[in-house]
């Protein structure tokens, strides 16, 4: 990698540094992990064994999962990706990112970059946080032991993995959208119409053309309750229409006949 | 033609072309026809190696208003990958040292402006592309980016390219001037150059009992005249030979009324040209 795309990247990086997406980031992760503690308080106090039983770790996961996956990252991610292309647009600062000496394709995938490391940054939070969730009342309550099971990494790895796949068509488009409209309005409100209508395609037979709902299936199948046929493969298919849809992202931003 | 080490004028009324010619400069605009060299080579086949080495503030300046100077100064400080000693030695330059902790979103408008001229300079470029930077600014405001842009000129020897409306504005500054209306360069050259055209376009007027008879002795004088309102326009002379020319309308006969001079300051010189 060249030392200067590594600049851009760390340039792109402080631009979110107390910014609105970079908060959204931060207490979305955190939501989930304080309620589910929270809940873990109430239950260890009544049920100090209930941790002692086995698979408690994938079901903390599944409990976590469960309000995330419907509504809540759908809706993080479109309203965090939305506000990493506002940035520009609301301090004005297109024409100064795009007479800076890089081409536009390096300023484009930089900052679709920024959004996987945004992301990533909460699968991180997220997962740490329901660890807390799951340690805490233990230290909080002395007759409350730690959980029985060791910490599966590599099935909370698989499934975040899994599901940061089911975003990246959410991401495309929503960069997409972002980076053409300047009004923030017009890329917040079509994600929110398409997760809202995600939890409407779950009930239609071809649901699964809608990539909106990928988490959200992912979910079903993980708990067992699976909406669609094994044979479809919607990471697979996550994946197609996040090529898809950067590419035309891409082109649409490099013709522009007028930036900034 | 913006030659090396000027400070260039880029004057026009709104509307005129400005921001769309700088925009061209900068890439931010595709161009549908011609061509656009700067530093004497093509900028489409040398974008990169052009914003390198060039400084820009388009219209308001463009700042992350979540973060501080320093940090927005940071921000660009990576991608021309120039060192941190960089940041404050434009702060300093500008006057924005002691902004500390203070986000960008709280300054004041000249404050804003400043921090603007010191993004554009942090690469320490050859080419400072500045569009009427002192929009907005009180007086004050206006004279403190004047006399920035001189030191920095006379320090660094930066080419500035800087737009405005008003001549008026910048002719204490510039010492080329580029004149522009409905996308057409009118005038090109040296600020002595539209001074001598000022020159030209200046004269005296005479007031006589009779200008025809007037004019008809002036021309057997070699003097060529125009009447206006009954009066005679000459060319701009000395005060000696003014007085030369009075003795001789009053030897013939002539009755002088009145002599004064006619004025055409820069100023209406650009709207002269522009409203042509």
């Amino acid at each position: 990698m060249n030392i200067s795309v590594i600049n851009s990247l760390q340039s792109e990086l402080l631009k979110t540094r107390r910014s609105s997406a970079s908060w959204i980031i931060t207490s979305g992760a955190a939501l989930i992990p304080v309620i589910m503690l929270i809940n873990q308080l109430i239950i260890s106090a009544k049920d100090p064994l209930q941790n002692a039983a086995s698979g408690y770790w994938v079901r903390l996961f599944l409990k976590s999962w469960e309000m995330m996956s419907f509504f809540l990252l759908p809706m993080g991610i479109v309203l965090a990706t939305s506000l990493i292309a506002q940035i520009e647009f609301k301090n004005n600062a297109w024409k100064q990112t795009l007479s800076t000496p890089q081409s536009l394709t390096r300023v484009f995938f930089v900052k679709l970059s920024v959004i996987f490391l945004l992301a990533l940054r909460f699968f991180i939070l997220l997962n740490a946080g329901i660890f807390l969730a799951a340690v805490i009342p233990s230290i909080v309550y002395e007759k409350v032991n730690s959980p029985v099971d060791s910490f599966p990494v590599f099935t909370y790895l698989k499934a975040n993995f899994k599901f940061f796949i089911d975003c990246l068509p959410i991401i495309a488009l929503q960069f997409f959208l972002s980076l053409h409209f300047k009004n923030f309005m017009i890329s917040v409100g079509v994600g929110l119409g398409l997760v809202v209508a995600s939890i409407f395609a779950l009930f239609w037979e071809y649901g699964y053309l809608f990539p909106y709902s990928y988490i959200t299936y992912d979910f079903m199948r993980m708990i067992g309750k699976d909406r669609i046929k094994d044979a479809i493969d919607i990471h697979l298919l996550s994946v197609a229409y996040f090529v898809l849809i950067t590419v035309c992202s891409y082109i649409v931003f490099v013709s522009k006949s007028e930036k900034g | 033609m913006v030659p090396k080490g000027s400070i260039y004028g880029f004057l026009g009324p709104n509307g005129a072309g400005k921001t769309t010619t700088l925009r061209l400069i900068l890439g931010l605009l595709k161009r549908q026809t011609g061509s656009i060299n700067v530093f004497n080579v093509p900028f489409d086949e040398n974008r990169i190696e052009i914003l390198n080495q060039t400084g820009s503030l388009i219209e308001s300046p463009s700042l992350y208003s979540h973060l501080t100077a320093y940090e927005n100064l940071n921000v660009l400080r990576k991608i021309y990958q120039c060192p941190e000693s960089r940041i404050n030695d434009v702060l300093e330059l500008v006057g924005l040292s002691n902004t500390g902790k203070k986000k960008s979103g709280l300054f004041s408008l000249g404050m804003k402006q400043r921090l603007g001229i010191a993004i554009a300079l942090l690469n320490n470029p050859a080419l400072l592309i500045l569009d009427e930077p002192t929009n907005g600014l009180d007086p004050n405001g206006i004279l403190e980016i004047r006399e920035l842009l001189k030191r920095i000129n006379a320090e660094s020897g930066i080419a500035i390219v800087i737009s405005s409306h008003l001549l008026s504005e910048i002719e204490k500054l510039v010492s080329h001037v580029g004149i522009i209306n409905n996308g057409a360069m009118l005038f090109q050259g040296t600020l002595s150059d539209l001074k001598r055209q000022k020159l030209q376009a200046s004269g005296v007027l005479f007031k006589t009992n009779d200008a025809i008879r007037s004019q008809m002795i002036l021309k057997e004088n070699g003097i060529d005249t125009q009447i206006s309102d009954d009066s005679l326009i000459i060319p701009a002379f000395e005060p000696k030979q003014i007085s030369l020319l009075n003795r001789k309308l009053m030897e013939d006969g002539i009755e002088v009324h009145e002599i004064s001079p006619i004025n055409n300051d820069l100023e209406k010189i650009f709207m002269n040209l522009v409203s042509n």
